[in-house]
């Protein structure tokens, strides 16, 4: 178990050495200089030159990238062109809310999605599973940003229940950051609970089909047991890829809801950051964003060893 | 196995980086939504009473401020953030006429060249400093240095002397007359800083800004917000009235609007003009809508392709409905233009506008020798407004046999190609300055940062640098108004609108202020 773990973090090195190598080369094939971008429309052209010189933009793009490199190995990301925030500082600064909404609509997403999937595999072909498969399809087909829209104007317009923004640190003030989590946590994890619920459905009507369930029923368990204790436990293998997945998505890609919500999550800046061509924390940021898709799929993978005992995280060949 | 995990990976990343692609524009900068000349009556212009201890006004700003250093700064909307935190030497009325602020009173010379201030006394920065004649000094030599990055220094490129008479006079010396010089003050390069505390940070009082204004800076999370408190010696007695300000980054029109109707933000500084029409009738809403000093308009490549051609300028300005443009996308929020001057500002002179006329747009295509048509492109920042512009013009112009096609380009490609003139038609607009010349100038003459036609005429270039010199209005204005005669003659922009200023505020926000210049003074403000 730890020599695979060493092995697999070991491996993520150059995986992140590549995505550096994209990362860089992708934002400056995107047209706009980022001198006129940051100075805007209404600079005149010598500050726009001495702010490139300024930058180090003149320099050819390999000696940019090699002395981008030779400070992130020392640690330092850099600092903002923009606002000359240092990026570790901004990346710190925007993480928090963004895990936490990416927990939460895990929250919302596991506990709609289980049940429903169970259910309406359970009783495959009635009316019941009928209606839950259109519900999950139309959770996956409606554009998150519409509901979240429909959700402020429900909760927060006309109810006035909950906020329609408003997000602030869980340890500032708990109650006031578990509000404004609520509906973006819904709006998100509605979309993850119909694709979970599929992936559920479909696993658990090819394990209910399986010889041990036949036996295990055969033997006279209850059906309860049946579904629970054998088929659902089988049935997670590929929900919890699929989940990891998501998760991983998640983290960087909950900028629509971010934006609607106004949460000051790590998707926006990364977004924003493109924006404006604020080169060293578009590269920090899609970095440590590589890492943590990068974590989650490692998490996922010894998750798999838990939730299966066939399943053995093998240090030697691959697996 | 490995390869798999290599491919999500991928996926993942490069999902994350074409939904940036895609992604919502995070709202250009001179694009603002427009409105209506009758102003309805919103502002009371409240009288002193108790400063309110818990108010903070919660005010949405359509960008992220990036610098909060007046003297560095160079995003329009940084300047929202810079009326809390630091006085100007003099400031706009709603009527746009100059009131002193840090200044108290100014004598200038019958020449135009020595301007004589004299300043308020008892004055404390942020930091504890005094502010004095030194510490206005000290501002200008920074601006003026040049290993600071200073976007102000060719603003102030006129001055050439600071001198400090005394401990509150200070007399700075023009190397020529400057009639926008007070308007210029009144303005970021007015803006006094702390000199202690630009001298300790450097170039990082971006993030530490101290000033003497109404509010000081607490802290900012950056694309999301900037906190300031109560400056509790705040020179005006009774000022400000709220404890606090939040100034909050929300891009989407729409969501602004669903949270100033929740009562989570105070103040919004656009409003759809699609929704001002129902929000009218909205007790959740106040609107303030009033003139603003932006135009907008089309960029008319000179330098090269079909536009080179004078007649087909001409031809496509003929061919444009300003008015119905202006009905069918703004509503009330805009009015339809033809000078970079807003009406009722100085320099406006009241041309009014030409009528379409598709037959003449034809014609001058003949005399072009493009009895046939042309094709040419036109290309805007994507906004379902801009969207909106480019097809009203798209169709006006099939009329008079003029092909466009639209092209969508993110803000910052936009300008790229625009300074770089690789563009035939472009939609780029002008926040607008009080002083006439700040509107005109850079765009029109000779090889200036901001002319991006590439339109180059000698008489222009004349008439432009004339009109700098004298202080009285009535001397310039005939200035401009013959130079409008030959631009309007040589179409290196064509004038299409003014937005208005439509701003939102909750139900019980009181001491707003309506000034033409956009900006939200905040000591006033309460709820």
């Amino acid at each position: 178990m730890l020599a695979y773990l060493v092995r697999r973090i070991a491996m993520m090195i150059p995986i992140l050495l590549l995505v550096s190598v994209i990362a860089f080369s992708l934002i400056h094939l995107v047209p706009g200089d980022p001198a006129l971008v940051i100075l805007g429309p209404e600079a005149p052209m010598e500050t726009v030159e001495a702010l490139r010189e300024q930058m180090g933009l003149n320099r050819p793009l390999i000696v940019q990238y090699a002395s981008w490199l030779g400070s992130t190995l020392q640690g330092d990301l850099g600092r903002s062109l923009v606002d000359r925030q240092p990026v570790a500082k901004l990346i710190v600064q925007r993480l928090p809310a963004t895990m936490e909404l990416a927990i939460f609509t895990f929250l919302v997403a596991t506990v709609i999605a289980v049940p429903l999937g169970i259910y309406t595999a359970v009783k495959r072909g009635s009316v019941a599973d009928w209606v839950g498969s259109v519900a999950a399809l139309f959770g996956q087909s409606i554009p998150h940003f519409w509901l979240g829209i429909m959700l402020i104007m429900l909760f927060s317009l006309n109810l006035k229940w909950l906020p329609s923004s408003g997000y602030v640190h869980f340890w500032e003030n708990p109650k006031a950051n578990l509000l404004a989590m609520i509906l973006p946590a819904v709006a998100t994890g509605a979309r993850e609970a119909a694709v979970i619920t599929r992936y559920l459905r479909a696993s658990l009507l090819e394990v209910l089909k399986a010889d041990y369930v036949r036996t295990a029923r055969a033997k006279g368990l209850g059906e309860r047991i049946v579904i629970l204790r054998h088929a659902v436990r089988n049935a997670l293998i590929p929900v919890l890829t699929a989940s990891g997945l998501q998760i991983a998505g998640l983290l960087g890609g909950l900028v629509i809801t971010e934006t609607i919500f106004t949460i000051p999550g790590f998707g926006r800046l990364i977004v924003d950051s493109i924006f404006q061509r604020d080169i060293p924390v578009v590269q920090g940021a899609v970095l440590f964003a590589a890492l943590m898709v990068m974590t989650v799929n490692l998490l996922v993978d010894i998750i798999y060893s838990l939730v299966d005992p066939r399943i053995k995280l093998a240090s030697g060949k691959g697996a | 196995m490995q390869k798999r995990r290599l491919s999500r990976i991928l996926v993942a990343l490069s999902l994350s980086v074409a939904f940036a692609v895609t992604g919502c524009s995070g709202g250009s900068k001179t694009e603002e939504k427009p409105a209506d000349p009758a102003a309805p009556a919103q502002q009371q212009q409240q009288q002193a009473d108790q400063p309110q201890k818990d108010v903070v006004i919660n005010i949405a700003l359509n960008a992220d401020p990036p610098k909060l250093d007046p003297h560095q700064s160079t995003a329009l909307v940084d300047r929202q953030v810079f009326q809390s935190i630091f006085d100007k030497l003099v400031d706009f009325d709603k009527d746009l006429k100059i009131q002193p602020q840090l200044a108290e009173k100014w004598d200038i010379s019958p020449d135009g060249l020595v301007y004589t201030f004299t300043l308020r006394q008892g004055v404390k920065f942020h930091d504890g400093t005094d502010f004095d004649a030194e510490a206005v000094k000290y501002n200008f030599d920074r601006m003026l240095n040049k290993d600071f990055p200073s976007p102000r220094k060719s603003e102030i490129n006129a001055v050439d002397t600071v001198e400090v008479v005394d401990a509150h006079t200070v007399k700075i010396t023009l190397k020529q007359p400057f009639a926008g010089f007070l308007s210029i003050l009144a303005d970021r390069a007015g803006m006094i800083v702390s000199p202690t505390a630009a001298k300790a940070a450097g170039v990082d009082f971006l993030n530490n800004p101290v000033g003497t204004g109404p509010f000081k800076f607490k802290e900012r999370v950056k694309g999301d917000s900037i906190t300031l408190v109560r400056n509790e010696s705040y020179w005006q007695a009774g000022l400000p009235k709220a404890a606090g300000i939040v100034y909050k980054t929300v891009t989407d029109e729409n969501v602004k609007l669903v949270n100033l109707q929740s009562g989570q933000l105070d103040i919004i500084d656009t409003v759809p003009s699609r929704q001002v029409p129902t929000l009218k009738t909205d007790s959740r809403v106040q609107l303030a809508i009033h003139s603003s000093l932006q135009y907008q308009g089309l960029w008319l490549n000179t330098t090269k392709g079909a536009l080179a051609d004078k007649k087909v300028r001409q031809a496509v300005e003929a061919a444009i409905d300003r008015e119905a443009l202006v009905k069918v996308v703004f509503g009330e929020t805009a009015v339809p233009a033809y000078s970079p001057f807003a009406p009722g500002t100085p320099a406006d002179d009241g041309t009014p506008l030409p009528k379409r006329d598709v037959e003449k747009a034809k014609k001058l295509l003949a005399e072009a020798g493009k009895a046939d048509g042309v094709s040419i492109s036109l290309k805007v920042s994507p906004s379902p407004v801009n969207q909106q512009i480019a097809q009203v013009i798209q169709q006006m112009l099939a009329d008079a046999n003029i092909k466009v096609t639209i092209e969508q380009e993110e803000f910052g490609q936009l300008l790229d190609k625009l300074s770089k003139k690789d563009y035939d038609m472009a939609q780029v607009g002008w926040s607008g300055r009080p002083d006439p010349d700040g509107n005109i100038y850079a765009f029109v003459v000779t090889g200036m940062g901001n002319n991006y036609s590439g339109y180059s005429n000698p008489k222009i270039d004349e008439l432009m640098n004339e009109a700098r010199k004298p202080n009285d209005m009535a001397d310039r204005k005939p200035m401009y108004a013959e130079a409008m005669k030959i631009l309007h003659e040589d179409v290196p922009y064509i004038y299409l609108w003014f937005p208005l200023n439509v701003k939102g505020l909750g139900p019980t926000v009181k001491g707003f202020m309506e000034v033409p210049d956009g900006m939200i003074r905040t000591q006033n403000l309460t709820k």
